[in-house]
């Protein structure tokens, strides 16, 4: 089966990609991204020899929004359930920002389920935050204490729309409803300890200017992952799969063929 | 892993200058995805050789005002055929610092990804076997016939590969009498006819031409751009199929079927597809400043087919015929073939052989199961075993004709 269709997953729609023949690899986009974003790696894996099966996430691209706020375990069950509807027993996982967290959490859960893991920019440990966004993260919570004594009302509806403009970050303010809650839970998740159960080979591509997944958090997960390689994009930023794809590719096709 | 030092040799002075430095960045990228560590050498439109490692990056070279020695890290280098040397040395007009130290010019093979004249063409080649260090690709002889479109043909054509007909014709002879040259054209084959430089790559100075004026006016510009033109009669109906080779021992890829818009390959569509920005007189093409952050895709670019839409006696007689011609020029290293397939009768005529072809045609290869970084440490395992077999022949004699005591 290829091409697009709509998975019902506990009765959320899922969108759900297929390209290609071969051994399954699940691809994973990042927060507030679709499948689209990673298309040229859907692409490249197909014509590697792979049947590649990408995700939108609920909340994100064509899926439904799930129907609570979901934290990073319901995320990963979710990925499991997909798999489980298109008995895949198991896969390799590409995974970019947020779709590392899913895959830290499912690899060092479900060692079973997964093979090898390629991972970019990732996501998953306590950012390092400078001295301003400390401060901002202070009011934000004010914030939060103001609204618990003004209730639901207007004036604080009012209130937080304007307080978030100055203090929230652009994905915060890029969500809605339910998916703001959500992108909440999972930041504040660290997986630090979920890393060194990892038993999959890994290779993490790390864009050396990366300010959202700073380098110094692939090289953390570097050494805590057991034998995880890590490879540098010199001048590639947290998109530094699409930026240098041509190198990009070259590191995932030779990691997802097995050699050394 | 291997911990060898591969020295990239990119640019070039040829009309495919830019197109080699795209090449080269993917070789590089490939290189060093399979552990080796890359210096990159390239040489200039105006000959002059430089080292470092700034060359490594595209953006190095879409500078319109560049000069490259400002950037730190890049050195003027010369040659030197003199084997002990190794090849590269500093240039004694390079500038050095008093407290920088030397540049470290060290390479265990030459990998040259070079394409068209001073390059492709055996020339380098020379120079390599002079210095011998190991190289990677063709050796002189097979480098010149690979060139050599009217050369390359006569091989194929002793080795039992089907090929065109072709007159020609040298810059001389035309000069001396256009007339002879036109009326022998015409006493060979009807009219359409293709026209094309000897040597050149890219598909530059092509023309397919309907009667003789049209003759008259190609073969004057194909022989501003060479010193030699052939003609070929045009097949009407006809698909290109090309191949790779590897070795020895000799390996043939997949087999794809290049796409174009119009009669014929041209240069522009070759390297810029659609053409708006693809102009030749510019400074540069729009392959090396293509908008998009990909790094230059050059031929791995072009619309194709992979595997080419044939029929599998044909795919298996292309790869029979590809290994057959590359053996025929006695290749080494790598090459793509280049075939007409006929569909009036299905028959396959050898075109060219391309001894470095554009992108190393890695995307047959990736469709074959082969890795863009397995396929670069083939070719350098591949020069470095030539480069041992070539040391157990004897070259010179270590006794001395001169001295008192043989007499």
């Amino acid at each position: 089966m290829a091409g697009d269709f709509m998975l019902n997953i506990d009765g959320v729609a899922i969108r759900v990609r297929r390209l290609g023949t071969g051994s399954p690899v699940l691809v994973l986009h990042g927060w507030g991204a679709s499948i689209e974003a990673m298309q040229m790696i859907v692409e490249e894996v197909a014509r590697g020899g792979h049947e590649a099966v990408a995700i939108d996430f609920p909340g994100h691209g064509k899926s439904a929004p799930p129907p609570q706020a979901w934290q990073v375990s319901d995320f990963k069950q979710c990925v499991l359930r997909v798999m489980d509807e298109l008995h895949i027993a198991c896969a390799d996982v590409v995974a970019h920002s947020f779709g590392c967290r899913v895959t830290i959490k499912l690899a060092s859960e479900n060692a079973d389920r997964v093979s090898r893991l390629v991972m970019t920019g990732a996501a998953g440990l306590p950012p390092r935050r400078t001295r301003g966004q400390k401060a901002r993260m202070r009011v934000a919570s004010l914030g939060k204490g103001v609204k618990g004594v003004l209730g639901d009302g207007a004036l604080s509806r009012w209130l937080e729309s304007r307080w978030v403009h100055h203090v929230a970050s652009a994905d915060y303010r890029a969500a809605s409803g339910v998916m703001r809650s959500t992108l909440v839970h999972i930041v504040g998740e660290d997986l630090t300890e979920h890393l060194e159960r990892i038993k999959a080979p890994t290779i993490l591509i790390w864009g050396s200017e990366d300010h959202d997944a700073p380098l110094s958090s692939g090289e953390t997960m570097s050494r805590l992952i057991p034998g995880a390689e890590l490879v540098v994009l010199q001048g590639g930023g947290h998109f530094a799969y699409a930026e240098q794809f041509s190198r990009f590719r070259l590191h995932m096709n030779r990691f997802l063929r097995g050699g050394a | 892993m291997p911990h060898q030092n591969v020295a990239v040799v990119f640019g070039g002075r040829s009309v495919e200058h830019e197109v080699s430095i795209i090449s080269a960045s993917q070789v590089m990228d490939a290189l060093e995805v399979a552990g080796y560590k890359v210096l990159p050498v390239y040489i200039a439109k105006d000959g002059a050789w430089y080292a470092g490692r700034p060359l490594r990056e595209l953006s190095t070279f879409r500078d319109p005002t560049l000069r490259l020695e400002d950037h730190s890290g890049v050195y003027r280098v010369a040659l030197s055929p003199d084997r002990t040397a190794r090849l590269l040395v500093l240039h004694p007009y390079a500038k050095r610092g008093f407290f920088k130290r030397d540049p470290e010019l060290w390479a265990d093979v030459f990998f040259p990804c070079l394409h068209g004249s001073f390059g492709e063409d055996g020339t380098l080649q020379g120079v390599f076997e002079m210095a011998d260090v190991p190289y990677v690709g063709c050796g002189v002889l097979a480098a010149s016939l690979g060139m050599d479109k009217i050369q390359s043909k006569s091989v194929c054509r002793s080795a039992g590969i089907r090929v065109l007909d072709c007159v020609w014709a040298s810059r001389g002879q035309w000069q001396r009498d256009p007339l002879e040259f036109l009326k022998r054209v015409e006493a060979s084959f009807p009219y359409p006819v293709i026209v094309k430089p000897c040597s050149l790559g890219s598909s530059i100075g092509v023309k397919r031409c309907l009667d003789s004026a049209g003759l008259r006016d190609a073969v004057d510009t194909a022989l501003v751009l060479d010193e030699r033109v052939l003609i070929e009669p045009a097949l009407t109906n006809f698909r290109e199929v090309n191949c790779s080779v590897i070795g020895p021992p000799y390996e043939a890829s997949t087999c794809e079927m290049p796409h174009y818009k119009g009669e014929l390959l041209s240069f522009e569509s070759k390297y810029s597809s659609g053409g708006k920005s693809g102009k030749l007189a510019g400074r540069k093409m729009s392959a090396v400043g293509t908008k998009s952050g990909l790094s230059g895709a050059g031929m791995a670019s072009l619309n194709r087919t992979i595997p080419a839409p044939i029929s599998e006696a044909q795919t298996a007689e292309a790869k029979r015929l590809a290994v057959a011609a590359f053996e025929a020029i006695g290749g080494e290293g790598i090459a793509r073939i280049d075939f007409l397939l006929d569909d009036r009768d299905g028959r396959l005529y050898f075109n060219e052989i391309n001894t470095m072809p554009g992108s190393l045609a890695y995307y047959l290869w990736e469709a074959s199961g082969v890795g863009f970084d397995q396929l670069v440490s083939r070719l350098v395992e591949g020069a470095l075993r030539r480069s041992e077999a070539r040391h157990s022949t004897q070259f010179a004699m270590d006794v001395n004709l001169l001295h008192p005591a043989r007499r």
